[in-house]
């Protein structure tokens, strides 16, 4: 069962980072911003979901499985935050160039 | 494990390397807080998480807010490379030898300190070996680190006139909400972190990088925030370094000599300490943020 639930965090582990391998590609070969905007909330998002869930798999206690999603959701909302923000920016400079 | 190693350290030598070498302000910075966050990790594998907490806050973070503030004041130009004189390229190649030497130097010849810091570790008030080697046994040095952070302060308001741009408001309530949502999160951190500092590695430097990045956040979203023109905030800023050396004269009027104190009062005072400079750090460093950053476009004064 421990080494199941072992390999099924692995497993996950490496989903997580291939979404950051996909955002980061994205990242940097989109052009226009926005787009950039869009790879990156695939890693941010999906990725570190994955990750989270993959290493909360292997805690050694709850507590520190709890954390760890903590940690997610506040890079979740810090995420959420800062695409909003970049969005703004964007629209105001095409608003008065 | 030593694979990983030498790839951060090839990664930070390579940002640096880039970091000098941008021929765009902007690129500089951005090379700069991904080389911060890099140190960081380094200082993570050295056993360090003092330093790594502190120079992921402070050093990447901040210094790179203030950095980005900073460069938006700039007129748009890009740096020109220019070729370097030769006697130049001695100079510093004289000085990186030298460099090299020093360091090899230290290594034939370590000597640690760490059996010295544990048998008085009992004496200092705090269980943590850093926090009792920064506030008691070296208590000195970290109140003139503070004493230069206030200095940077000072010279910054005598030099900056604030810039004249301005930029748009965010528009809906997005970001009022969110930081509404995380500043009682943020306070509960810089606390914890501040009381966890006696045990564990945290400390007023990494709970005050917190209370600015509070405090800068309050003042994006266009909440009423601390108002630098307020006595109480001029007062903050002052506070650390005042609290710290009251409290190493109190060292002196007990005999026990300047910034000694007596081990059943070491808790307490570590912890005042603690608390005053945190709060000055927070001011200090949210400050000179703020100072740099253009005036928002039509926001109520």
């Amino acid at each position: 069962m421990t080494a199941l639930i072992a390999w099924l965090g692995a497993g996950l582990i490496t989903l997580g980072l291939m979404f950051f391998v996909a955002g980061t590609v994205g990242l940097l070969r989109f052009s226009p911003s926005i787009n950039r905007l869009h790879a990156l909330t695939k890693a941010d998002t999906l990725g570190l979901g994955l990750v989270v869930m993959g290493l909360a798999l292997q805690a050694p206690a709850v507590a520190v499985a709890l954390k760890l999603v903590l940690i997610w959701s506040l890079a979740l909302v810090s995420a959420a935050l800062v695409s909003h923000l970049i969005g703004q920016s964007l629209c105001a400079q095409r608003r008065d160039p | 494990m030593i694979w990983l190693d030498l790839m951060l350290v090839g990664l930070i030598l390579g940002l640096a390397w880039r970091c000098v070498h941008a021929i765009e302000l902007m690129e500089a910075v951005v090379v700069f807080v991904a080389l911060g966050m890099l140190v960081a990790l380094a200082w993570a594998r050295l056993q360090a998480p003092d330093a790594a907490l502190a120079e992921a806050a402070i050093g990447a973070g901040l210094a790179g807010a203030l950095l980005l503030a900073t460069l938006r004041q700039l007129p748009a130009q890009a740096v020109r490379p220019q070729p370097l004189h030769w006697l130049w390229w001695g100079l510093w190649g004289l000085f990186g030898v030298t460099l090299l030497w020093a360091i090899g130097s230290i290594l034939s010849t370590p000597v640690s300190l760490m059996p010295w810091v544990n048998t008085h570790l009992p004496e200092a008030g705090v269980s943590h070996p850093v926090t009792a080697v920064l506030l008691n046994f070296r208590a000195l040095d970290t109140a003139l680190e503070l004493a230069v952070l206030l200095w940077a302060w000072m010279a910054q308001r005598a030099l900056g006139e604030s810039p004249d741009t301005s930029f748009h408001p965010v528009q809906g309530r997005v970001l009022a909400t969110a930081v509404k949502a995380l500043l009682p999160l943020m306070g509960l951190v810089a606390v914890y972190v501040l009381w966890r500092g006696s045990s564990a590695p945290g400390g007023a430097f990494q709970s005050g990088a917190v209370l600015a990045a509070a405090w800068l956040m309050l003042w994006l979203a266009d909440l009423p925030g601390l108002d630098p023109r307020r006595w109480s905030v001029r007062l903050g800023w002052l506070g650390g370094v005042m609290v710290f050396f009251l409290v190493g004269l109190l060292g002196l009027v007990q005999g026990i000599g300047f910034m000694g104190y007596r081990p059943d009062q070491a808790t307490g005072l570590i912890l005042l300490i603690e608390s005053a400079a945190a709060l000055s750090i927070g001011l200090l460093l949210a400050s000179m943020v703020l100072a740099s950053l253009p005036g928002i476009k039509g926001r109520r004064a």
